[in-house]
């Protein structure tokens, strides 16, 4: 459709809205104070490691499976072990400059893993791996939920396509509450750094369509990992 | 709009009536979705303060549309998008025409919009040669069964697992097990090949966000991240109401949707999408579309039934309403069922074609009680039933049966008379228990549902007059030492 039409029908169509509504077009809309939220309890989870012991309970009542490391060896261990009890023989990484991803590149390299980071291979190897791995931005104490933008090397297919996903996350990364997360994403969006998606994931896919029966997995990834490291963790996986 | 062939409310009633399986299944699927509500509510606690702030944020929107609506296409557009505005299912329809046919689209991908049902987009895709698939678990089994959704959130309620076994098979041509495990592993199979030969994804949308012209999708599969990562071209299609301000907002509808819904703090998913793949990203799609639609919306606009546009479409009025328990979601024959497709249908679809819905209702207002921004429903179902009878397009025996009803009742004489005179027309027709069960001329729209028993041997006020008379009399009986008011002996 040509440009000149496409705005004729934007005026029309926003003019009827006026016209119906019985004001001027164009005016200056205040969006008002709609007061304060209702308290929430997470609001009073005051330290990283109560959130993160939080996120992780709130993540494994959804049939997702949370961990809590303190060093890169028992990261390794958490790699080892989903590399075992899932079979994998693929995975792809994110590209992303995070210490423990190494560790991660590393641990399932050792397992005999073949390793790439995306978007090498591009869809068609993401749709061949068994396992996806990405670095959560934020986490949600109070739902379980991970805050996941794409951005050119954190592809949305790493945690998408494979049916294994594990998060990586930062424990001073786990907020209390959803608000907080929206709060912080809706920030920086407005300064202009709003990726072209974000996601938030809370556990594992899941359906009730066939007979309201909970069915894991059906598009999306059927198990899901997070891995809370607490600062020592990614400061020993940093050499610092 | 129309989703049945058959015209008649009644008669798709009473076939859901007589279908058993449907009726268990639909009670089934309310008594999960209503629970997991309540336990959701009670755990967030203040549920009544967030609807609140619920309503406050959608009246302020919708009062406030237009600014919102071109803040919302000036954003996308700066984040890479096309914004279209469609006034009418044909605008909307051949938009996504016109952009399939210049990709040369050969598959599209779906992802569950009620508005594209609305639309009867699939049939015009189809028409042009495009392969169009259903890819959420729900819409999937009801696209191979050639069905319209039963419930706005829970499309296949109606659909047993043998049903459903039986359809897959014939796609996979071999008899598959009907356990869900293996029906979902199929279903992920065949879908996954789906997304990867799709040109074209499309998709509703939950919430816009107009301050930074975000796209949000709320899901559970995964499928709407798939549609919206996997095509080249993502066309996301919008009920013009469907917008919040701000991300504080969507927060606050954050909290609403999901509970009301499905009883879960949150999905799985919640997607944000702000246009089109940026130049480093190396997936998401390389064109995004944005078609905002009218499709009767606006004309609510600025009526006694606005409110009914600051629905988030989450199914919660459905799952208290004590008609949809019995006759499920086809029965209305709409694409909107249960007590928001009674307000919204006959307003986006018509009075004269959709006369019956607003009295398919007990006027309970479960479904008002249950709506988490606030929506009067029942008070709107009354105020269609009102316009009809100003209008005069109630049947003629009902308008003279109330006419000469009003002429009894406003005569207090005549209506006593009436009163005594009808248990005696009634009495030959009753059975031995008093009840009247015989169905024959005005009686039977009521006799062939229910019994009626005969009026009472005394009505109430010969009643109330009588006992009005004895209390007289005993205010001027002598009373004897000793005894209370009303004949109690005093300790």
């Amino acid at each position: 459709m040509a440009n000149g039409a496409r705005d004729a029908r934007r005026e029309a169509f926003l003019n009827r809205v006026a016209a119906r509504l019985g004001k001027p077009r164009g005016r200056r809309v205040v969006r008002p104070d709609f007061g304060p939220l209702p308290p929430q309890a997470e609001e009073q989870l005051a330290t990283p490691a109560a959130r993160a012991a939080a996120f992780c309970r709130a993540l494994e009542a959804l049939q997702g499976h949370a961990s809590r490391v303190a060093d890169p060896s028992e990261l390794a261990d958490a790699v080892r072990a989903i590399v075992r009890r899932h079979g994998v023989r693929q995975a792809v990484l994110w590209d992303a400059a995070h210490p423990a991803l190494e560790q991660v590149e590393a641990a399932l390299g050792a397992s005999g893993v073949t390793v790439r980071r995306w978007p090498d291979g591009g869809t068609v190897y993401a749709e061949a791996c068994e396992l996806g791995v990405v670095v959560a931005e934020m986490a949600v104490a109070q739902t379980g939920s991970v805050v996941l933008p794409a951005r050119g090397g954190q592809g949305r297919s790493v945690s998408l396509l494979p049916p294994v996903l594990l998060v990586l996350v930062d424990e001073e990364r786990v907020v209390g509450t959803l608000t907080d997360a929206l709060r912080a994403i809706g920030q920086r969006a407005r300064s202009g750094d709003l990726p072209a998606c974000v996601n938030l994931v809370t556990g594992p896919s899941r359906s009730a369509d066939i007979e309201m029966d909970l069915s894991i997995g059906v598009h999306g990834p059927g198990a899901v990992y997070a891995v809370v490291m607490n600062g020592s963790a990614s400061r020993e996986a940093d050499g610092r | 709009m129309r989703t049945s062939a058959e015209r008649s409310f009644a008669r798709r009633a009473q076939q859901a009536l007589a279908d058993s399986t449907l009726r268990a299944a639909v009670r089934k699927a309310q008594e999960r979705f209503r629970t997991g509500k309540r336990n959701a509510e009670a755990e967030l606690g203040h549920w009544e303060a967030w609807r609140r702030l619920g309503e406050a944020i959608r009246r302020h929107t919708i009062e406030n549309l237009d600014f919102y609506l071109e803040q919302l296409a000036d954003n996308v557009e700066k984040n890479g998008g096309t914004v279209v505005f469609a006034a009418t299912e044909r605008e909307a329809v051949d938009y996504v025409v016109q952009v399939a046919r210049e990709e040369g689209a050969r598959r599209v991908v779906k992802s569950k919009s009620m508005v594209s049902e609305e639309l009867h987009l699939n049939r015009a895709l189809e028409a042009l040669g495009v392969d169009v698939v259903e890819t959420d678990l729900g819409e999937y089994i009801i696209q191979l069964a050639g069905e319209p959704p039963s419930h706005i959130i829970a499309p296949s309620i109606h659909k047993n697992r043998r049903q459903i076994a039986e359809l897959f098979s014939r796609v996979a041509g071999e008899a598959l097990p009907d356990d869900t495990p293996s029906l979902t592993r199929f279903a992920r199979r065949q879908l996954r090949r789906a997304f990867l030969e799709a040109d074209i994804g499309i998709t509703g949308c939950n919430f816009a966000v107009a301050e930074t012209g975000t796209i949000v999708l709320v899901s559970n599969e995964g499928n709407a991240r798939l549609t919206t990562t996997l095509p080249r071209v993502h066309i996301a299609i919008m009920g013009a109401e469907r917008i919040v301000p701000t991300w504080d907002d969507l927060d606050v509808m954050l909290h609403l949707l999901p509970r009301s819904a499905t009883g879960q703090k949150i999905t799985s998913y919640v997607t944000a999408i702000s246009g089109p793949r940026r130049a480093q990203d190396a997936d998401g799609p390389e064109a995004f579309h944005l078609v905002i639609v009218d499709n009767g919306r606006l004309d609510i606009l600025g009526t006694a039934y606005q409110d009914v546009l600051h629905c988030i479409r989450c199914g919660a009025c459905l799952n208290v309403c004590p008609v949809y328990r019995h006759i499920g979601g086809h029965a209305y024959g709409s694409v909107y069922s249960g007590p928001i497709g009674k307000v919204l249908t006959p307003l986006l679809g018509g009075m004269d074609e959709w006369h019956e819905l607003p009295h398919a209702s007990s006027l309970c207002a479960a479904c008002s009680e249950a709506c988490p921004v606030r929506i009067p429903l029942h008070e709107l179902l009354i105020e269609h039933r009102t316009e009809q009878v100003t209008r005069g397009t109630r049947p003629w025996a009902e308008r003279w049966a109330f006419r000469l009803y009003r002429w009894v009742v406003t005569r207090p004489a005549l209506y006593r008379r009436a009163v005594r005179w009808a248990r005696r027309l009634l009495a030959p027709l009753a059975d031995g228990e008093g009840k009247v069960r015989v169905q024959i001329g005005p009686l039977k729209g009521w006799t062939a549902q229910r019994d009626l028993p005969l009026p009472a041997r005394q009505s109430f006020l010969d009643w109330w007059e009588e006992e009005g008379r004895k209390e007289a009399a005993r205010q001027h009986e002598p009373r004897t030492e000793g005894e209370g008011r009303d004949g109690e002996r005093s300790a």
